[in-house]
């Protein structure tokens, strides 16, 4: 199922100047950045900074305009999304993607379909859903019309349609977006989890204490452009994030 | 876990065993009008494997009907070769196939979706229809078939097998063989992984294409595949009638499949199937009882449908029966 094969590539994804415009819109702006093997990366940035584009320019839901993408170390800025998806690039969008009129488990099943071996049995597809079920812990639910969810049920079985890819790069867009705090600690710890087993991921969120919680490495993006990068401890201290983003006065201390 | 008796496989079984004994308590001519029935249902299931699986809303179906129509006319006339009446089928069946998958292709490749693909369709066979009846004049013969503008083609030979043609009884069990042969087909495919991409793909494109369903392709596929099913159903009316005329492929023939699946249940085939024969049936009647209510009457069944069981009427009563049979059977333990 995968065409590009894994190596031993430190970078799993790397954007080179990266550019995307909508008619006069610029949404992305020579942007480059990189995401090595096993980090868990996140990208902040007021609204309408082009965080959600730059997840789409990786999915390929959209063609860049300008600049390259390389993932394993393979120029797939050409490649269909649906290529991409089967290489291992999985991604939990913003708005709960997934098939309200379905049941849970068959939402389950069609996104574990790509990535089973060709033929598996009916079995071991009814595996695959059973485990990743109490992977977010919606055991208790059965099996019901994933419409008549709550929004924080829906957004952990998309997290595990999205595991059902076994990705080697994980997308997360707010993932903490709508839910309450005990939701969000359940959350923090699923990503950390995830992360402990060697999982890349790259995520956007606006909590800032969800992003405190879990992110090590930061990319602020501004206008469609790197606005800084480096450790969360330095991020909140840079006075100029603070002033596009944070939402502190400069020289404030509260 | 026994899975309970479902209501649509109850359905099923009794349509399949009226079907098979119709010939023994019926007469040469409602034998015949049911195989006519029976196209019909073919035709809807095209309808139903591309709209209600796949969710493609197309007015195609009536053009594919008619290409495949049109061209075993053509080459069963010209070459006059009854014996090989089954390659004719084959190859119309063929062309109406290729056919769907160039234009499913450009719409689908080009990005064309919901609606459009409706007026697109729509626009085709319309087009098909003017073009072809307008070729009244005597410089319009294809190997010396005339077309006959309105009038279409008359004394098209039915199959043969061998040197028997295919007529009456063995003809009805011709067509039912291939409607159930293409039922059975889409039904297996519905908890395979094949029904499984159709109905992620009606349900959410963008979400399905970022868990490595290849869109464009599949649509395209799913749309020959319902160019195949309603050209096999032209065929067979051709074969069934001797006639074929460019009605085939008008306004009405292109909303009948839409209307029948909408108001038998588009998600469900044997919905669509059991509601297919069940309207052919009913307009037959009114028309020769010498009215042409039929329209009519599935314009308003129609509108009851949307507004009181959007799910479709079949599917409704299948309902109701599930429910009734969980009702009963569940007094009995309790």
């Amino acid at each position: 199922m995968r065409t590009i094969k894994d190596t031993n590539e430190e970078t799993v994804l790397k954007l080179e100047n990266v550019s995307k415009n909508f008619g006069g819109i610029q949404a992305v702006d020579d942007f480059s950045f990189e995401v090595k093997k096993g980090e868990l990366r996140c990208l902040i940035g007021p609204n309408g900074a082009g965080k959600t584009t730059v997840f789409n320019l990786i999915t390929g839901v959209y063609p860049v305009s300008e600049g390259k993408i390389i993932y394993k170390g393979e120029d797939i800025t050409k490649m269909p999304a649906y290529k991409r998806s089967r290489n291992g690039i999985a991604i939990k969008m913003q708005i709960p993607g997934v098939y309200e009129s379905l049941t849970l488990r068959d939402n389950l099943k069609i996104a574990c379909y790509n990535f089973l071996t060709p033929h598996c049995k009916r079995r071991e597809l009814e595996k695959a859903v059973d485990e990743l079920i109490a992977m977010v812990g919606l055991e208790s639910l059965g099996d019901p019309i994933v419409g008549n969810l709550s929004h924080g049920q829906q957004q952990w079985l998309e997290i595990a349609m999205t595991l059902a890819a076994k990705p080697d790069l994980l997308l997360l867009d707010e993932l903490a977006a709508g839910f309450g705090p005990e939701e969000t600690a359940f959350t923090a710890k699923l990503v950390k989890m995830l992360h402990e087993q060697g999982l890349t991921i790259l995520f956007i969120d606006h909590d800032m204490d969800f992003v405190r919680e879990i992110a090590q490495k930061v990319t602020v993006m501004h206008f469609g452009k790197k606005f800084a990068e480096g450790e969360m401890s330095d991020i909140e201290q840079n006075e100029d994030v603070q002033t596009i983003y944070l939402g502190r006065s400069q020289g404030g201390d509260n | 876990m026994a899975r309970a008796i479902k209501a649509e496989n109850i359905v099923a079984a009794g349509f399949l065993v009226f079907a098979f004994t119709l010939p023994l308590f019926k007469g040469a001519y409602s034998v015949s009008m049911f195989a006519h029935y029976y196209i019909v249902a073919i035709l809807a299931l095209s309808m139903s494997l591309v709209w209600g699986y796949c969710g493609v809303f197309s007015f195609g179906a009536a053009a594919f009907y008619g290409v495949g129509a049109y061209a075993y006319a053509i080459l069963s006339l010209s070459a006059g070769e009854t014996a090989l009446t089954p390659l004719y089928m084959l190859v119309a069946v063929l062309i109406s196939t290729l056919l769907a998958a160039v234009i499913g292709y450009f719409m689908f490749y080009g990005g064309i979706n919901d609606v459009f693909v409706a007026l697109i369709t729509l626009c085709v066979s319309l087009v098909l229809e003017t073009f072809m009846a307008q070729t009244a004049g005597s410089q319009w013969s294809i190997a010396g078939v005339q077309l006959g503008g309105y009038n279409g083609i008359n004394g098209i030979p039915t199959i043969h097998f061998g040197n028997q043609a295919i007529t009456g009884i063995p003809f009805y069990y011709f067509v039912l063989f291939i409607l159930l042969a293409v039922y059975i087909v889409l039904r297996m495919i519905k908890h395979r992984k094949a029904g499984y991409t159709l109905i992620a793909i009606r349900e959410n494109r963008a979400r399905s294409l970022l868990f490595g369903y290849n869109i464009e392709f599949i649509q395209m596929i799913v749309f020959a595949l319902g160019g195949t099913v309603a050209g096999m159903a032209g065929v067979l009316y051709t074969a069934w009638g001797g006639y074929i005329t460019p009605n085939s492929m008008g306004l009405i023939q292109a909303t009948i499949p839409v209307v029948i699946v909408a108001a038998g249940g588009r998600k469900n085939m044997t919905a669509a199937l059991v509601f297919a024969v069940i309207y052919a049936w009913f307009t037959q009647t009114l028309s020769a009882t010498g009215s042409e209510y039929g329209n009519i009457i599935v314009g308003v069944s129609l509108i009851i449908a949307i507004l009181f069981v959007p799910n479709g009427f079949i599917v409704a009563v299948f309902d109701w029966i599930d429910k009734f049979i969980g009702w009963a059977t569940g007094k009995k333990k309790g």
